[in-house]
Protein backbone atom coordinates (compact mmCIF):
# COMPACT_ATOMS: atom_id res chain seq x y z
CA UNK A 1 0.00 0.00 0.00
CA UNK A 2 2.68 2.73 -1.25
CA UNK A 3 0.59 6.18 -1.72
CA UNK A 4 2.12 9.20 -2.98
CA UNK A 5 2.10 10.10 1.30
CA UNK A 6 4.38 7.29 2.37
CA UNK A 7 7.69 7.22 3.89
CA UNK A 8 9.70 5.62 5.59
CA UNK A 9 12.43 6.54 7.90
CA UNK A 10 14.85 3.39 9.44
CA UNK A 11 18.14 4.70 12.01
CA UNK A 12 20.40 3.01 14.66
CA UNK A 13 20.30 4.92 17.61
CA UNK A 14 23.40 4.36 20.31
CA UNK A 15 22.99 6.12 23.24
CA UNK A 16 25.80 6.61 26.25
CA UNK A 17 25.73 7.04 29.56
CA UNK A 18 28.41 7.59 32.29
CA UNK A 19 26.96 5.14 34.68
CA UNK A 20 24.93 2.32 34.45
CA UNK A 21 21.21 2.97 34.54
CA UNK A 22 19.01 0.59 36.18
CA UNK A 23 16.95 -1.81 34.15
CA UNK A 24 13.23 -0.58 34.79
CA UNK A 25 14.31 2.76 34.10
CA UNK A 26 15.47 2.02 30.53
CA UNK A 27 12.45 0.05 29.87
CA UNK A 28 10.38 3.18 30.43
CA UNK A 29 12.57 5.64 28.56
CA UNK A 30 12.45 3.04 25.39
CA UNK A 31 8.72 3.19 25.81
CA UNK A 32 8.62 6.44 26.25
CA UNK A 33 10.89 6.86 23.18
CA UNK A 34 8.54 5.12 21.00
CA UNK A 35 5.05 6.32 22.27
CA UNK A 36 6.52 9.61 21.81
CA UNK A 37 7.16 9.04 18.33
CA UNK A 38 3.83 8.06 17.84
CA UNK A 39 2.41 11.28 19.15
CA UNK A 40 5.00 13.61 17.30
CA UNK A 41 4.02 12.15 14.31
CA UNK A 42 0.34 13.07 14.56
CA UNK A 43 0.93 16.02 16.02
CA UNK A 44 3.14 17.39 12.99
CA UNK A 45 0.15 16.13 10.74
CA UNK A 46 0.59 12.08 10.19
CA UNK A 47 -3.04 10.93 8.90
CA UNK A 48 -1.97 7.14 9.22
CA UNK A 49 1.02 5.26 11.53
CA UNK A 50 1.50 2.39 9.51
CA UNK A 51 3.89 0.56 11.97
CA UNK A 52 6.70 2.41 14.33
CA UNK A 53 8.92 -0.83 15.52
CA UNK A 54 12.17 -0.82 17.46
CA UNK A 55 14.76 -3.61 18.05
CA UNK A 56 17.37 -3.27 20.61
CA UNK A 57 19.87 -6.59 21.11
CA UNK A 58 21.69 -6.78 24.36
CA UNK A 59 23.20 -10.03 24.05
CA UNK A 60 20.91 -13.16 24.66
CA UNK A 61 18.14 -10.73 25.03
CA UNK A 62 15.90 -9.09 22.38
CA UNK A 63 13.21 -6.10 23.53
CA UNK A 64 11.47 -5.46 20.09
CA UNK A 65 8.78 -2.76 20.99
CA UNK A 66 5.67 -1.61 18.26
CA UNK A 67 2.98 1.60 17.96
CA UNK A 68 0.25 0.87 15.40
CA UNK A 69 -2.48 2.91 17.07
CA UNK A 70 -3.13 6.29 17.23
CA UNK A 71 -3.19 6.22 20.94
CA UNK A 72 0.16 5.88 20.84
CA UNK A 73 0.14 2.43 22.97
CA UNK A 74 3.48 0.59 22.75
CA UNK A 75 3.85 -2.80 22.68
CA UNK A 76 7.01 -4.51 23.71
CA UNK A 77 8.11 -8.38 23.79
CA UNK A 78 10.88 -8.81 26.03
CA UNK A 79 12.12 -5.97 28.58
CA UNK A 80 15.61 -5.18 29.95
CA UNK A 81 16.70 -7.60 32.56
CA UNK A 82 19.71 -5.64 33.45
CA UNK A 83 21.58 -2.22 33.98
CA UNK A 84 23.49 -0.90 31.18
CA UNK A 85 25.43 2.22 30.42
CA UNK A 86 25.19 1.94 26.60
CA UNK A 87 21.64 1.64 24.35
CA UNK A 88 21.84 0.18 20.55
CA UNK A 89 19.01 0.51 18.86
CA UNK A 90 17.64 0.46 15.44
CA UNK A 91 13.96 2.18 14.81
CA UNK A 92 11.67 2.43 11.64
CA UNK A 93 9.24 4.31 11.53
CA UNK A 94 6.62 3.83 8.60
CA UNK A 95 3.68 6.00 8.12
CA UNK A 96 1.58 8.28 6.27
CA UNK A 97 1.38 11.90 5.65
CA UNK A 98 5.23 13.33 6.67
CA UNK A 99 7.95 13.33 4.52
CA UNK A 100 11.15 11.36 5.38
CA UNK A 101 12.68 14.72 6.56
CA UNK A 102 10.55 15.39 9.03
CA UNK A 103 11.02 11.78 10.36
CA UNK A 104 14.33 12.49 10.94
CA UNK A 105 13.95 15.72 12.83
CA UNK A 106 11.39 13.46 15.10
CA UNK A 107 13.32 10.56 15.38
CA UNK A 108 16.21 12.84 16.81
CA UNK A 109 14.32 15.36 19.03
CA UNK A 110 12.18 12.57 20.83
CA UNK A 111 15.65 10.50 20.92
CA UNK A 112 17.00 13.55 23.12
CA UNK A 113 14.28 14.29 25.19
CA UNK A 114 13.29 10.82 25.58
CA UNK A 115 16.82 9.05 26.91
CA UNK A 116 16.84 11.64 29.86
CA UNK A 117 20.39 12.07 31.21
CA UNK A 118 22.62 11.32 28.10
CA UNK A 119 26.03 11.50 27.14
CA UNK A 120 26.17 10.99 23.76
CA UNK A 121 23.76 10.20 21.03
CA UNK A 122 24.21 9.62 17.89
CA UNK A 123 21.63 8.93 14.80
CA UNK A 124 23.23 6.61 11.73
CA UNK A 125 20.34 6.91 8.90
CA UNK A 126 19.96 3.03 7.63
CA UNK A 127 18.20 4.28 4.54
CA UNK A 128 20.79 5.42 2.60
CA UNK A 129 24.10 3.66 1.20
CA UNK A 130 26.52 6.68 2.21
CA UNK A 131 25.99 6.83 6.44
CA UNK A 132 25.74 9.99 8.03
CA UNK A 133 26.19 9.72 11.58
CA UNK A 134 24.80 12.64 13.13
CA UNK A 135 26.54 13.14 16.79
CA UNK A 136 23.81 14.98 19.30
CA UNK A 137 26.30 15.33 22.03
CA UNK B 1 6.60 -27.61 -1.38
CA UNK B 2 3.31 -25.52 -0.30
CA UNK B 3 3.31 -21.78 0.39
CA UNK B 4 1.58 -19.87 2.49
CA UNK B 5 1.36 -16.22 1.96
CA UNK B 6 0.86 -14.24 5.87
CA UNK B 7 -0.21 -10.53 4.25
CA UNK B 8 -1.70 -7.50 5.55
CA UNK B 9 -1.46 -3.91 6.59
CA UNK B 10 1.31 -2.67 8.31
CA UNK B 11 1.44 -3.54 11.95
CA UNK B 12 -1.68 -6.24 11.87
CA UNK B 13 -0.20 -8.44 14.16
CA UNK B 14 1.93 -10.95 10.94
CA UNK B 15 4.75 -11.46 12.79
CA UNK B 16 3.80 -11.83 16.42
CA UNK B 17 0.83 -14.45 14.44
CA UNK B 18 3.68 -16.56 13.04
CA UNK B 19 5.55 -16.23 16.27
CA UNK B 20 2.32 -18.18 17.90
CA UNK B 21 1.97 -20.97 15.07
CA UNK B 22 4.40 -21.89 13.50
CA UNK B 23 5.05 -24.20 16.27
CA UNK B 24 1.51 -25.84 16.48
CA UNK B 25 1.64 -26.18 12.56
CA UNK B 26 5.01 -28.17 12.79
CA UNK B 27 3.37 -29.85 15.44
CA UNK B 28 -0.15 -30.88 13.92
CA UNK B 29 1.35 -31.87 10.48
CA UNK B 30 5.27 -32.60 11.18
CA UNK B 31 6.18 -30.50 8.06
CA UNK B 32 9.37 -28.76 7.86
CA UNK B 33 9.15 -25.49 7.52
CA UNK B 34 11.19 -22.49 6.06
CA UNK B 35 10.51 -18.63 6.75
CA UNK B 36 10.99 -15.46 4.01
CA UNK B 37 10.32 -12.15 6.00
CA UNK B 38 10.00 -9.17 4.21
CA UNK B 39 10.36 -6.06 5.74
CA UNK B 40 10.63 -2.52 4.21
CA UNK B 41 13.32 -1.30 6.07
CA UNK B 42 17.35 -1.84 5.32
CA UNK B 43 17.43 -3.80 8.67
CA UNK B 44 14.49 -6.26 8.80
CA UNK B 45 13.46 -5.95 12.64
CA UNK B 46 10.88 -8.83 11.73
CA UNK B 47 13.51 -11.36 10.69
CA UNK B 48 15.59 -10.81 13.65
CA UNK B 49 12.54 -11.27 16.15
CA UNK B 50 11.92 -14.47 14.66
CA UNK B 51 15.36 -15.72 14.67
CA UNK B 52 15.72 -14.77 18.10
CA UNK B 53 12.88 -16.51 19.12
CA UNK B 54 14.06 -19.96 17.14
CA UNK B 55 12.50 -20.03 13.65
CA UNK B 56 15.38 -20.00 10.39
CA UNK B 57 14.40 -16.92 8.55
CA UNK B 58 15.57 -15.97 5.09
CA UNK B 59 15.28 -12.04 4.93
CA UNK B 60 14.41 -9.55 2.48
CA UNK B 61 14.94 -6.19 3.54
CA UNK B 62 15.26 -3.27 1.71
CA UNK B 63 12.47 -2.78 -0.31
CA UNK B 64 8.73 -5.15 -1.58
CA UNK B 65 8.56 -8.43 -2.73
CA UNK B 66 5.56 -7.45 -4.48
CA UNK B 67 7.37 -4.78 -6.82
CA UNK B 68 11.69 -4.15 -6.48
CA UNK B 69 13.04 -7.59 -4.65
CA UNK B 70 10.51 -9.51 -7.21
CA UNK B 71 13.82 -11.27 -8.70
CA UNK B 72 15.69 -11.49 -5.29
CA UNK B 73 11.85 -13.08 -4.05
CA UNK B 74 11.91 -15.89 -6.81
CA UNK B 75 16.06 -16.47 -6.58
CA UNK B 76 15.25 -17.24 -2.41
CA UNK B 77 12.44 -19.50 -3.15
CA UNK B 78 14.50 -21.09 -5.36
CA UNK B 79 17.22 -21.49 -3.05
CA UNK B 80 15.16 -22.48 -0.28
CA UNK B 81 13.37 -25.03 -2.34
CA UNK B 82 16.97 -27.07 -3.47
CA UNK B 83 18.48 -26.72 -0.76
CA UNK B 84 16.39 -27.00 2.34
CA UNK B 85 13.68 -28.54 0.77
CA UNK B 86 11.03 -28.00 3.61
CA UNK B 87 7.13 -29.41 3.36
CA UNK B 88 5.85 -25.72 3.84
CA UNK B 89 7.28 -21.78 3.40
CA UNK B 90 5.78 -18.66 4.65
CA UNK B 91 5.94 -15.64 3.24
CA UNK B 92 5.91 -12.62 5.59
CA UNK B 93 5.51 -9.58 2.84
CA UNK B 94 5.71 -6.10 3.86
CA UNK B 95 2.79 -4.54 5.56
CA UNK B 96 2.74 -2.24 2.10
CA UNK B 97 2.47 -5.61 -0.32
CA UNK B 98 0.25 -6.24 -3.15
CA UNK B 99 -0.34 -9.85 -2.23
CA UNK B 100 -1.86 -10.17 -5.80
CA UNK B 101 1.71 -9.14 -7.23
CA UNK B 102 3.39 -11.62 -5.28
CA UNK B 103 1.20 -14.27 -6.76
CA UNK B 104 1.65 -12.92 -10.23
CA UNK B 105 5.43 -12.64 -9.29
CA UNK B 106 5.16 -16.17 -8.31
CA UNK B 107 4.06 -17.05 -11.98
CA UNK B 108 7.54 -16.13 -13.16
CA UNK B 109 8.94 -18.94 -11.21
CA UNK B 110 11.22 -21.55 -13.18
CA UNK B 111 12.26 -23.74 -10.29
CA UNK B 112 10.52 -27.35 -9.11
CA UNK B 113 7.17 -27.31 -9.33
CA UNK B 114 5.52 -26.22 -5.98
CA UNK B 115 2.46 -27.31 -4.23
CA UNK B 116 -0.22 -24.96 -3.17
CA UNK B 117 0.16 -21.37 -2.82
CA UNK B 118 -2.57 -20.05 -0.27
CA UNK B 119 -2.93 -16.45 0.97
CA UNK B 120 -3.99 -14.99 4.41
CA UNK B 121 -4.77 -11.33 4.78
CA UNK B 122 -4.48 -10.17 8.43
CA UNK B 123 -7.02 -7.25 9.36
CA UNK B 124 -6.55 -5.07 12.06
CA UNK B 125 -9.91 -5.07 14.63
CA UNK B 126 -8.41 -2.07 16.38
CA UNK B 127 -7.67 0.23 13.84
CA UNK B 128 -10.56 -1.29 11.33
CA UNK B 129 -12.34 1.89 11.16
CA UNK B 130 -9.44 4.11 10.46
CA UNK B 131 -8.25 2.02 7.57
CA UNK B 132 -11.47 1.75 6.17
CA UNK B 133 -10.88 5.19 6.50
CA UNK B 134 -7.63 6.03 4.63
CA UNK B 135 -7.17 2.83 2.96
CA UNK B 136 -10.17 1.43 1.75
CA UNK B 137 -9.31 0.66 -1.93
CA UNK B 138 -6.03 -0.81 -1.42
CA UNK B 139 -7.27 -2.74 1.64
CA UNK B 140 -10.42 -4.15 -0.71
CA UNK B 141 -7.47 -5.02 -3.38
CA UNK B 142 -5.45 -7.12 -0.57
CA UNK B 143 -8.74 -8.89 0.63
CA UNK B 144 -9.56 -9.85 -2.94
CA UNK B 145 -6.60 -12.00 -3.08
CA UNK B 146 -6.95 -13.74 -0.04
CA UNK B 147 -8.18 -17.41 0.94
CA UNK B 148 -8.79 -16.96 4.42
CA UNK B 149 -8.93 -13.69 6.51
CA UNK B 150 -8.02 -13.23 10.22
CA UNK B 151 -9.73 -10.56 12.09
CA UNK B 152 -6.80 -9.84 14.23
CA UNK B 153 -6.38 -8.61 18.05
CA UNK B 154 -9.90 -9.39 18.56
CA UNK B 155 -9.48 -9.33 21.99
CA UNK B 156 -9.20 -5.17 21.81
CA UNK B 157 -12.91 -5.24 20.35
CA UNK B 158 -16.00 -5.98 21.20
CA UNK B 159 -18.73 -8.55 19.41
CA UNK B 160 -20.25 -5.77 17.26
CA UNK B 161 -16.79 -4.36 16.04
CA UNK B 162 -16.05 -8.38 14.88
CA UNK B 163 -19.58 -8.48 13.31
CA UNK B 164 -19.20 -5.14 11.44
CA UNK B 165 -15.66 -6.49 10.04
CA UNK B 166 -17.17 -9.65 8.72
CA UNK B 167 -19.28 -8.42 7.54
CA UNK B 168 -17.39 -5.79 5.66
CA UNK B 169 -15.02 -8.82 4.70
CA UNK B 170 -17.75 -11.19 3.30
CA UNK B 171 -18.94 -8.47 1.06
CA UNK B 172 -15.44 -8.88 -0.23
CA UNK B 173 -14.50 -12.44 -0.32
CA UNK B 174 -17.43 -14.29 0.28
CA UNK B 175 -17.91 -17.57 1.44
CA UNK B 176 -14.23 -17.88 2.18
CA UNK B 177 -13.30 -18.02 5.73
CA UNK B 178 -13.21 -15.03 8.32
CA UNK B 179 -11.95 -15.90 11.68
CA UNK B 180 -11.30 -13.41 14.13
CA UNK B 181 -7.94 -14.49 16.21
CA UNK B 182 -6.14 -12.85 18.77
CA UNK B 183 -2.32 -13.95 19.20
CA UNK B 184 -2.12 -12.33 22.54
CA UNK B 185 -4.72 -14.27 24.82
CA UNK B 186 -4.62 -17.37 21.81
CA UNK B 187 -8.33 -16.95 20.79
CA UNK B 188 -8.92 -19.03 17.54
CA UNK B 189 -5.28 -19.67 16.95
CA UNK B 190 -6.05 -23.75 16.76
CA UNK B 191 -8.46 -23.06 14.51
CA UNK B 192 -6.95 -20.80 12.13
CA UNK B 193 -4.00 -23.32 12.11
CA UNK B 194 -6.89 -26.37 11.22
CA UNK B 195 -8.35 -24.61 8.47
CA UNK B 196 -4.72 -23.89 7.42
CA UNK B 197 -3.15 -27.14 7.84
CA UNK B 198 -6.50 -29.07 6.79
CA UNK B 199 -6.84 -30.76 10.02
Amino acid sequence: MITEDFAAYAARLRIGYSTSIPADQLQAMLESFMSGLAMDCLEAGTRLIGHIKCLVETGDEIIACSVTDHDARVRCRGKFEAPRSEVDLIVNVLQYGLRKKDLVRIVANCGKRSFVSHVSLSIEDLEIEEKQLIQLG
Amino acid sequence: MDMIIIAGFLGSGKTTLILNTVGQITERTGKKVAMIVNDFGNIGIDGKVMEKYGLKVQELPRGCICCTLGPSFLDTVRTIHDKFQPDLVIVEPSGIADPDAILATMGHYQGRPLGRISTVILLDAVRFPLLVQAMKIPMTKQLNSADMVLLTKSDEVDESRLRDMEAFVKGVIGDKPVIPVSSTNGHNLDVFVGRLVGA
